[in-house]
């Protein structure tokens, strides 16, 4: 009897388990919005927060940020003002990704940074 | 004399309701056109020329009609390419055969794209933030099975200085200048035809369009197309009340955002993986889905 509880014990803590790359938080949320309308400077600055926790702990089986989502932050904070801390954001896309340097090293020049 | 009037009276309406008195008599009476015809050939002075009978007509009985008829609509379904008959069709459909994804996309094996770019979508239906909640879902998506997405809000921002990026102007031949300015292997074109919530129904229907170009060779390397319907008490998406910046409308817009979710997780359910994902290059046997998805998912409790 123990041994079978034991093992349901098991089974079930890794069906629970998620066995996805990456941890999103509140990343659906945070696009959409900035998708749908025109976000005025003040809320930027709510969505640089929420971001900063998606770069700074992530989860999932790579423990990395997911693809694109440094890429986004480092425009989020050129758009308050932190140009150093946009470029190295930036930087730290090509370092985790090196396919999206075509990209970013575009992005870069059109911001001027 | 009862007895001859009641016979008389059964004869006559015998005789009226099984159209014998159209048969007997109304066959030697003019038709309309015929009657017609001839009046206006009266006014115009004109013969009124018998048509001549075409000898190429023959006449076919019931029977021979009813064969020529089966084999018509046997070519049609040969033609359609409906080539199994009900046993088979039956069968197939409690065991489907399965098809490996190496066979279903051997193009995205060969090529191995690494980085992929989704064009702001062609939205056809009348929602108008469609494009927006197929972005957010589809780079989700694909980054979570291993590929390099261009992230979303750098996606909106490009479409928002120049709206002619999107699937509507930029066409599949033009996916190699694509390459030259993003970079990418592979793009992601998406036409979204629906995306309805009838108001006598719980239920959201949603159809869509997939093809993943590659930027390298111009061919279509993973396409799908979807007609998907979610009718279930369980809501599709669960909104995070906590945000502090959006709060998705609850009646508005978290059906479709949850449409939208749970349709994308099923179009992109066999795509090979990618190469950030640990099974990159070893799920060539996996079983693949058809191309053309019609999924419903239906999830009530019968009480």
């Amino acid at each position: 009897m123990k041994k079978l509880l034991i093992i349901c014990i098991i089974a079930l803590v890794s069906v629970s388990c998620n066995n996805d790359l990456y941890k999103y938080y509140d990343y659906d949320n945070l696009v959409f919005s900035y998708g749908k309308r025109d976000i005025p400077d003040k809320e930027i600055k709510k969505l640089v927060k929420q971001y900063d926790k998606i770069v700074s702990q992530p989860k999932g089986k790579r423990k990395l940020p997911a693809p694109g989502v440094c890429a986004d932050y480092g425009y989020l904070l050129f758009r308050i003002g932190k140009k150093d801390e946009a470029r190295d954001m930036f930087r730290k896309e090509v370092v985790l990704y090196p396919e999206s340097e075509v990209f970013i090293n575009k992005l870069i020049e059109e911001l001027g940074l | 004399m009862r007895k001859l009037l009641i016979l008389s009276i059964f004869c006559v309406f015998l005789f009226s309701s099984c159209d014998i008195y159209n048969r007997v008599f109304k066959k030697s009476e003019p038709t309309e056109t015929e009657v017609a015809g001839d009046v206006l050939a009266n006014i115009t002075g004109e013969n009124k020329e018998a048509m001549p009978l075409d000898s190429n007509i023959t006449k076919v009985s019931k029977k021979e009609l009813k064969k020529i008829k089966k084999a018509q609509n046997k070519a049609e379904k040969l033609a359609r390419g409906d080539t199994l008959n009900i046993a088979e069709k039956f069968w197939y459909a409690l065991f489907p055969i399965t098809i490996e994804r190496v066979k279903s996309f051997p193009k995205m094996y060969s090529e191995q794209p690494k980085s992929i770019l989704v064009l702001y979508p062609w939205n056809r239906s009348k929602r108008e933030d469609a494009s927006e909640m197929f972005i957010t879902n589809i780079t989700k998506e694909l980054s979570l099975k291993g590929y390099y997405v261009v992230s979303a809000i750098n996606t909106f921002n490009i479409h928002k200085k120049d709206t002619t990026f999107s699937h509507e102007y930029i066409k599949h031949n033009q996916a190699g200048e694509l390459r030259k300015k993003y970079g990418v292997d592979a793009v992601l074109y998406v036409t979204i035809y629906s995306m309805n919530k009838y108001w006598w129904s719980s239920s959201v229907t949603s159809g869509a369009d997939y093809y993943l170009v590659s930027t390298k060779t111009g061919d279509t390397l993973f396409n799908r197309k979807t007609e998907f319907i979610y009718d279930t008490p369980v809501p599709a998406y669960k909104p995070n009340k906590k945000s502090d910046i959006f709060n998705m409308d609850k009646d508005r817009e978290v059906p479709f955002f949850g449409l939208s979710y749970q349709m994308n997780r099923y179009v992109f359910i066999d795509i090979p993986f990618g190469p950030y994902h640990k099974k990159y290059m070893k799920d060539q046997k996996k079983f693949s889905h058809p191309k053309e998805m019609n999924y419903k998912i239906n999830m009530r409790l019968d009480y």
